[in-house]
């Protein structure tokens, strides 16, 4: 990943110093300069700044009570402060109280202010790449734990089903009900095996890499399709591939978010339509291949839209097709680690639009 | 047995609406009896049916349903005065310990019972109370 370029805001009332700083750090960073603390202010009101760099004698307010006041709003960012000899108290002080990170004797030598501005920028990225751990633990947590408790419940439910038509089963003296009783417990069988096949695809994508293969984009959507469209044979499908050159891209994760988003189009048909049409459309380029998935199904209420691609949302719909609340979510997941994207536009009744934009990792 | 009930069901699986009334029609115990896919369509039909007369004696509620699930639909039911007439069993087909909590704290629920439940068990707990004789 590309290292992001450090943006470092320096204070001081001497035109000439700031005039210096631009000239010998320009390259390194993406500098910012104020003349006074107000027109910091100004500039932090837009721009977010990662390292802030304060001279300690300025007019109305000194570079400490300045650093001060960024330290609430920008917690992550670095405050280095410029002082001379005799302000030693004041920035054991300032440093004490973690209002600044570092600080700068005056006079300066320029390869030392360097070091001390690139031990800032290393401190930022640790601050930031941190917090990015952080976030990325928390959510891996939540997740666990909601899946624990709907894996507990979702992955029983239709084994308890099973057990209970097979309960009613022995009961029932009619035994010409069983072909029945059989159908029901089959739709269960296979319900829960979707559920747990779901759960694999899970895992591989949050474990696995991403492996690398040539696409030939109309054999692997006429080849998903072969294996969804036994769900609802009256559905008609439409391919359209347009791909004039190679696209590289992982093929596992591809076939996972194909036959997610095909094999939805195909379950949530509206049943009162006369006919049942899902049309899938790939244009694959030089950069990027987009692939659209319309159909006109039942559509997904304006309230659900933001939601379809959590962990284990659902809903009810007309169709009384039950889903795992996992599909939309793996697709969404395995599009982040190959580094797509999704959108999708609804019209209840009248269908669902799915597009997809991913990079072609050819270059 | 002399009366038999009126019985709603409320389930988001069509297959356990299926087993409990085929259950409850074999055991003789019912003459109606209700199914809803989800808590809003029922709270729908009790809203339409205002007599109280109409009303459920026993209300077979299941916990995990989306959008609205058990819980949620009693929150809903406690606003009609008609309640007091159903008796509620809740079902679910994993016992959640904060679920059973709740359901205990719940005056309105007799009992929660583990999917699929045993009509035996059902029959004797609704004869103890008084609901069946």
């Amino acid at each position: 990943m590309e290292e992001q370029r450090i943006r470092v805001l320096y204070v001081d009332d001497e035109e000439n110093n700031l005039l210096a700083f631009r000239a010998y750090f320009r390259k390194k960073y993406e500098v910012y300069t104020a003349i006074s603390a107000s027109e910091a202010f100004r500039l932090l009101e837009s721009i977010e700044m990662h390292v802030i760099v304060s001279d300690q004698r300025m007019p109305i307010t000194s570079g400490v009570e300045f650093l001060e006041t960024t330290v609430e709003k920008y917690p992550d960012t670095i405050r280095l402060l410029i002082t001379g000899q005799s302000d030693i108290d004041t920035v054991i002080e300032a440093i004490n109280r973690g209002q600044v990170t570092k600080y700068l004797q005056k006079p300066w030598d320029w390869e030392k202010f360097s070091l001390i501005l690139e031990n800032c920028s290393d401190l930022y990225r640790a601050k930031v790449t941190l917090k990015e751990k952080n976030a990325q633990l928390q959510k891996t947590n939540d997740e666990l734990n909601r899946f624990v408790y709907s894996a507990s419940h979702d992955l029983r439910s239709p084994l308890m089903s099973v057990l209970g038509m097979v309960q009613l089963a022995k009961t029932d003296e009619a035994m010409n009900v069983a072909q029945e009783y059989f159908e029901i417990i089959e739709s269960n069988i296979l319900k829960l095996d979707m559920y747990i096949k779901n759960i694999i695809d899970y895992y591989r994508n949050s474990r696995s890499m991403e492996i690398l293969d040539n696409i030939d984009f109309n054999y692997l959507a006429n080849d998903v399709i072969a294996t969804v469209k036994d769900q609802n044979q009256e559905v008609q499908i439409e391919i359209e591939t347009e791909q004039e050159e190679e696209f590289v891209g992982d093929i596992f994760r591809l076939r996972i978010i194909l036959s997610n988003l095909i094999s939805n189009a195909i379950k949530y048909q509206n049943p009162t339509a006369e006919i049942h049409k899902v049309s899938v459309s790939i244009k694959s380029g030089h950069k990027y291949a987009t692939i659209s998935i319309a159909d006109n199904g039942i559509g997904i209420l304006n309230e659900h839209i933001e939601n379809v691609f959590k962990m284990f949302f659902r809903t009810y719909n007309a169709t009384n097709t039950q889903g795992t609340g996992i599909g939309l979510y793996i697709v969404k997941e395995a599009l982040e680690k190959i580094g797509g994207n999704i959108s999708v536009v609804s019209t209840p009744l009248e269908g669902t639009s799915f597009k997809i934009v991913i990079p072609n990792k050819k270059s | 047995m002399g009366k038999t009930l009126s019985i709603m069901l409320v389930d988001d699986n069509p297959t356990d609406l299926f087993v409990h009334e085929r259950f409850l029609v074999h055991k003789n115990i019912t003459h109606e009896i209700l199914k809803f896919l989800s808590g809003e369509e029922a709270l729908y039909y009790l809203h339409d049916h205002p007599d109280a007369e109409q009303w459920p004696d026993l209300i077979l509620l299941d916990i995990q349903m989306p959008v609205m699930n058990g819980f949620d639909f009693l929150d809903q039911c406690e606003k009609f005065s008609q309640m007091k007439k159903s008796n509620i069993i809740m079902l679910s087909s994993s016992l959640d310990f904060g679920d059973i909590n709740r359901v205990k704290a719940n005056p309105h629920v007799l009992a929660l019972m583990e999917k699929p439940f045993d009509i035996d068990e059902l029959i004797s707990l609704l004869e103890i109370n008084g609901i069946l004789k």
